[in-house]
């Protein structure tokens, strides 16, 4: 099977000289279809910077990135943005959908962006919503909406039309633990139906969802441990 | 496609989340095509078609003629009349009056019949007793010939010699309403009939009667040697050849067949087609220069407001991103909001335009003093209005749509955005431009024609405005590094309006353009009434007044005639003058000019110089006189006058006791004399006084007026008062000389008045965009302990910031094309409007703080940091 993200030693530096900020110091990382992979470290520690880099949301200083066996780094932008609108998904903490759009809109978004006939767009947003159990908010805005369901809405929008990448960064960090195992659960079962997810995450707990944990400190990838990891393990390693 | 309607959902829905600003947007745009769309409205309805022109002028007859003054002359005029000059190589064998009516009448070939107006200049008495002078119309105006051209308001057309038709200014003149009577001067009584309206005055003060009701010339009227007009029914249209044939006659004429299929302008003797030209290119400049100055003030404001609108939206648009948006979508996004809201505004300023051009119709009809035509609206004219007002939406979301397309979407994800600071570099075409604009204003100022420097001057004018436009980020960014001696407050908001140039520089820019402009202007008007007051001629010492005799008077009636004028005014003596010889005021045999020679004359500015406004020869007159004269009483003057010396008030005007006075006659011949004078300090308007024994010499003495000394500035009523007492010597004029009149201070306030719109406007948005962008600031604020007051002092200094860098600015600007234009102008210095400048660069600043500081809210808010 061939990986849906790749990343080959890949470095982000901010800055020069003295006032250079190393973010991420050559991590790789493949994440198959089906795959869960949580990443877990510090505040600072560079994770939010490698799910921009990921998907094409920021470059890499060094190292090579690859979605669905294409490398990022040569693509101009216009390509990186079209390969947002079809490959990748994002998810974030909160505030993660347009203000100005209905939950439908919001999920077709990412078709409609990328030419998808409006009538088309909607079906396959309404199509994905069901999937995510959400179908009866598609005409709510999103301020009509709790913060629980908006995530659901979000993760509907990254797996829109033939996306199967989603990168989630700390996607249950303003809900509350039993509306945000309720999120968690819902991307294992879209991983589980062949999409490929990278979830940063705070919480020992959290990691327990998915099959492989990468942790970073400073940019580097310090462990990685296979599926299931102790939980007082996973606490240990946290300065 | 599918792409760009989901931008402009986008747009569309966030205009709507937004109402405070989307209304603000709206009106921007509305208000400037509101008043495009009724000012065209209007313009277009007060130009006639020319239906409407021939029944005005010509009622339902086939042609209106009226003679030249000089009947010998040929006329020159264009196909309404509306412009006509004469040419004077006639033949000589005409007589030089102006034809009559009958002799017209006989040019034209075909006449069936024709009606006549004829003009006598009358005067009555008022319901308050006092006089009132206005024209009287001998024209059957309800003949239906006439049809058109007055309108009857109310009553029946008169029918006998004592009735007659009065306009409704006339009537209100006079007191009177139809039924009532009035009184001519002379006592003879007149019985009003009819409210009337001529369409083409409607403050005309006109009365109108049958054939042969005018008043007799004397006592009651005066010949205005207005020709008569003929109003023609003819059996066959008059063309356009036969009207220049009957100009050749002296004559002028107006041919509805001509008005109606006006002849080619090749046909039209003296249509300057380059004049015309320039005509239309100098209205097409002043429209382009207002409408540009309004589009540009707006796409400033409303700019401004975009980028509040852009940045309030940021996190949006970054999911747009997010989403796989590229830059140009998230482009069109920002775009789409000014289409969006400029055309609605548009729309909406079109319409309400229209309905205000109907509501102000009859407003401006009073104003223009004339009936406007039809209702003339342009659809044509209304859409390119409305495509401008959609296009300025457009442009003003330009630079916030491309900043919001160029913004960082990882920062501001993370709510980083904003922090960034941009170097600071001056932009050199915008010190080229200033440069150019200064060098082009200076050669306007050289050149030598007026219109030649006009251009100049405009242009150059214009390319300072750019370039300052273009360097203000730049300024706004220099004064970040003055403020740091000030108090934190002024500090934050100094520095933060540097941080943040975006939306900053528009705000100080539409400042900066709306107050130059008005400074350019304000200087221009001090300046010129300055200048007015400097070179003024007063006809006499300013505050007094004087009576001039029209017609010889009865020479017992004088004393009691001065008594009653001194009466009515605030007199402190009035004496009697006469004037050396005969007055040419009243004796046509009178042609000789008696003056006084000054070898050398040492006149400035101001002084009167030796002229004689008030008589055509030296005045004669006692102690009295010279008392009423110079305002006080003068020993050594009086006491030469007793000794029988002329008193001279030109300055240089005697030499060793002696005056040279020079007496020519009609051929222009002179002779000179030597009269023993003294030499009183200059007095507008009087050459010289004689006592009485002098003017002996002279061929003695016959009167000239009243001179009235007075102990302040006579009111309106007074002088009218004094008027009205002169009645029955309807030969006798009162003037009053008030001095110069004071500048157009309704135009200077209505400029100050504009100005401080956009101002407080222009830092009302740029405060709303710093609150937008500084909330984590405030939050940081707040955190570290400032009080909540701390906010409002904020909001405060930032629109002080904002409003006086624009005020001084435009100061700055506003003076190169006054400078350029004024210095050009002969005899004009260039004066500073202090008042006004005061005002706008510390009084509207201040006041923009404290409006600024009254609807902000004091409560810090509490903002997410970003993990
Ligand atoms: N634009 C930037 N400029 C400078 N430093 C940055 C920038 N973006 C991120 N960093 C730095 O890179 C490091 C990693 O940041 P981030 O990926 O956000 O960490 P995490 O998400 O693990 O908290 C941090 O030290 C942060 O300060
Ligand atoms: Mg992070």
């Amino acid at each position: 099977m061939n990986p849906v993200l790749e990343l080959r030693n890949v470095s982000r530096v901010h800055g020069q000289g003295d006032a250079a900020v190393h973010a991420l110091r050559g991590v790789s990382l493949t994440v198959q279809p089906g795959e869960l992979v949580a990443v877990m470290g510090p505040s600072g520690s560079g994770k939010s910077t490698l799910l921009t880099i990921a998907g094409g949301l920021d470059a890499a200083t060094e190292g090579a990135v690859l979605v669905e066996g294409v490398e990022l780094g040569p693509l101009p932008a216009k390509a990186r943005a079209a390969l947002r609108r079809r490959a990748v998904g994002y998810v974030f903490q909160d505030l993660n959908l347009v203000p100005a759009l209905t939950a439908a809109e919001n999920v077709a978004l990412p078709r409609e962006l990328d030419g998808v006939p409006g009538r088309q767009a909607r079906a396959d947003a309404l199509a994905v919503l069901a999937e995510v159990d959400v179908l009866e908010l598609a005409d709510r805005f999103p301020d009509e909406m709790s913060g629980g369901q908006q995530q659901r809405v979000a993760i509907a929008r990254a797996l829109v039309g033939e996306r199967r990448l989603v990168l989630a960064d700390e996607p249950t960090g303003a809900l509350d633990s039993v509306t945000g195992e309720a999120v968690l659960r819902l991307l294992r079962s879209r991983c589980d139906a062949g999409a490929a997810g990278v979830l940063v995450t705070h919480e020992a707990r959290h990691a327990g969802w998915a099959d492989r944990v990468v942790f970073l400190r400073d940019g580097i990838v310090v462990d990685e441990t296979g599926p299931s990891p102790q939980p007082e393990q996973l606490l240990g390693s946290r300065s | 496609m599918s792409a760009l309607r989901a931008c402009l959902r986008i747009a569309r829905r966030d205009a709507r989340r937004a109402p405070g600003r989307s209304a603000l947007v709206l009106a921007m745009i509305a208000l400037p095509v509101i008043g495009m769309t009724s000012a065209d409205i209007l313009f277009r309805s007060a130009q006639l078609d020319p239906k409407e022109t021939v029944s005005r002028d010509l009622g339902t007859a086939d042609a209106v003629l009226t003679s030249a003054f000089d009947s010998r002359q040929t006329v020159v005029q264009n196909v309404d009349a509306s412009s006509v000059g004469t040419t004077s190589d006639g033949p000589s064998t005409r007589p030089t009056r102006p034809r009559t009516a009958a002799e017209l009448a006989g040019l034209v070939p075909d006449v069936e019949r024709y009606i006549v107006e004829h003009v006598t200049l009358t005067s009555a008495i008022t319901h308050t007793g006092g006089q009132h002078e206005f024209q009287w119309h001998e024209f059957p105006y309800g003949d239906p010939l006439a049809t058109g051209t007055y309108r009857q308001l109310e009553g029946h057309a008169p029918q006998t010699a004592g009735e007659v038709a009065v306009t409704e200014a006339l009537a209100k003149s006079l007191g009177v309403r139809v039924g009532e009577s009035f009184q001519l001067t002379s006592g003879t009584t007149v019985r009003v009939t009819a409210i009337v309206l001529d369409p083409h005055s409607l403050r005309a003060q006109t009365a109108l009667g049958i054939a042969g009701s005018a008043p007799p010339v004397k006592p009651d009227a005066r010949d205005t040697g207005l020709p008569d007009r003929v109003f023609l029914r003819t059996r066959t249209p008059v063309t356009w050849p036969e009207v220049l044939g009957l100009n050749a006659h002296g004559v002028i004429a107006v041919s509805r067949q001509a008005v109606l299929n006006p002849p080619p302008n090749s046909e039209v003797p003296g249509y300057d087609a380059a004049y015309q030209r320039s005509v239309r290119l100098a209205i097409a400049g002043v429209i382009l220069l207002i409408v540009g100055l309004a589009t540009l003030e707006v796409v400033l404001l409303a700019g401004a407001a975009f980028a509040v609108g852009a940045r309030r939206q940021a996190r949006a648009l970054a999911l747009v991103s997010v989403a796989g948006g590229e830059p140009r979508h998230v482009r069109r996004i920002v775009l789409a909001a000014g289409l969006l809201l400029g055309t609605a505004g548009a729309a909406l300023g079109a319409v309400l335009g229209t309905v205000a051009a109907a509501l102000a119709r009859s407003w401006f009809e009073q104003k223009q003093g004339k009936l406007l035509g039809h209702f003339d609206l342009r659809p044509l004219e209304i859409l390119a209005v409305l495509a401008l007002g959609a296009g300025t939406g457009l442009l003003a979301a330009v630079v916030p749509a491309r900043g919001a397309a160029r913004s960082d979407v990882v920062a501001v994800l993370a709510g980083r955005a904003g922090t960034r600071t941009t170097p600071l570099r001056i932009p050199a075409l915008g010190v080229v431009l200033v440069g150019v604009g200064i060098f082009l204003a200076g050669v306007g100022e050289a050149a030598q024609s007026a219109l030649g420097s006009a251009k100049w001057i405009l242009a150059g004018t214009a390319l300072v405005q750019i370039g300052a436009l273009i360097l203000t980020p730049a300024i706004v960014g220099l004064s970040g590094r003055l403020g740091r001696r000030l108090p934190l407050t002024p500090r934050l908001a100094v520095r933060d309006a540097a941080r943040h140039r975006g939306r900053t520089a528009p705000a100080v820019g539409a400042v900066m353009a709306a107050v130059a402009g008005s400074t350019a202007l304000a200087v221009y008007l001090v300046s010129d009434a300055a200048h007015t007051k400097r070179f003024y001629l007063p006809s006499t010492r300013v505050g007094t007044a004087y009576v001039q005799f029209a017609e010889r008077p009865d020479l017992r009636a004088l004393p009691e005639l001065r008594d009653a004028v001194a009466r009515e005014l605030p007199t402190r003596s009035a004496a009697l003058v006469g004037v050396v010889g005969c007055n040419s005021a009243f004796d046509d045999r009178c042609t000789d000019y008696i003056s006084v020679v000054v070898p050398s004359p040492t006149c400035d500015a101001g002084s009167s110089c030796g002229s004689s406004a008030i008589a055509s020869a030296p005045l004669v007159g006692d102690k009295d006189t010279l008392r009423a004269l110079i305002g006080h009483r003068d020993g050594r003057l009086e006491t030469a006058l007793a000794a029988g010396k002329a008193i001279v008030f030109v300055p240089g005007g005697t030499a060793q006791g002696k005056a040279t006075i020079e007496r020519s006659d009609a051929n222009g011949e002179g002779r000179q004399s030597t009269v023993p004078a003294v030499e009183a300090p200059d007095l507008p308007g009087v050459q010289a006084l004689f006592p009485t024994a002098l003017a002996a010499r002279f061929g003695g003495s016959t009167p000239s007026g009243i001179f009235i000394d007075t102990t302040r500035m006579p009111s309106q009523g007074e002088e009218d008062r004094a008027r009205a007492a002169l009645a029955g010597h309807s030969a006798a004029f009162l003037n009053v000389e008030r001095g110069p009149q004071p500048p157009h201070s309704g135009i200077l306030l209505a400029l100050l008045l504009g100005t401080t719109i956009v101002t407080l406007g222009a830092a009302g948005i740029a405060t709303g965009l710093a609150a937008a962008d500084g909330r984590a600031d405030m939050a940081t604020l707040s955190a570290i302990g400032a009080a909540p007051r701390t906010r409002r002092r904020l909001a405060g200094a930032q629109a002080l910031t904002v409003a006086a860098l624009g005020t001084v600015l435009g100061v700055a600007v506003g003076f190169v094309p006054a400078i350029a234009y004024i210095h050009r102008l002969p005899g004009y210095s260039i004066q500073v409007p202090w008042s006004t400048l005061l005002t706008l660069v510390v009084a509207v600043p201040l006041s923009a703080a404290v409006l600024a500081m009254g609807v902000t809210r004091s409560r810090l808010p509490l903002v997410r940091r970003a993990a």
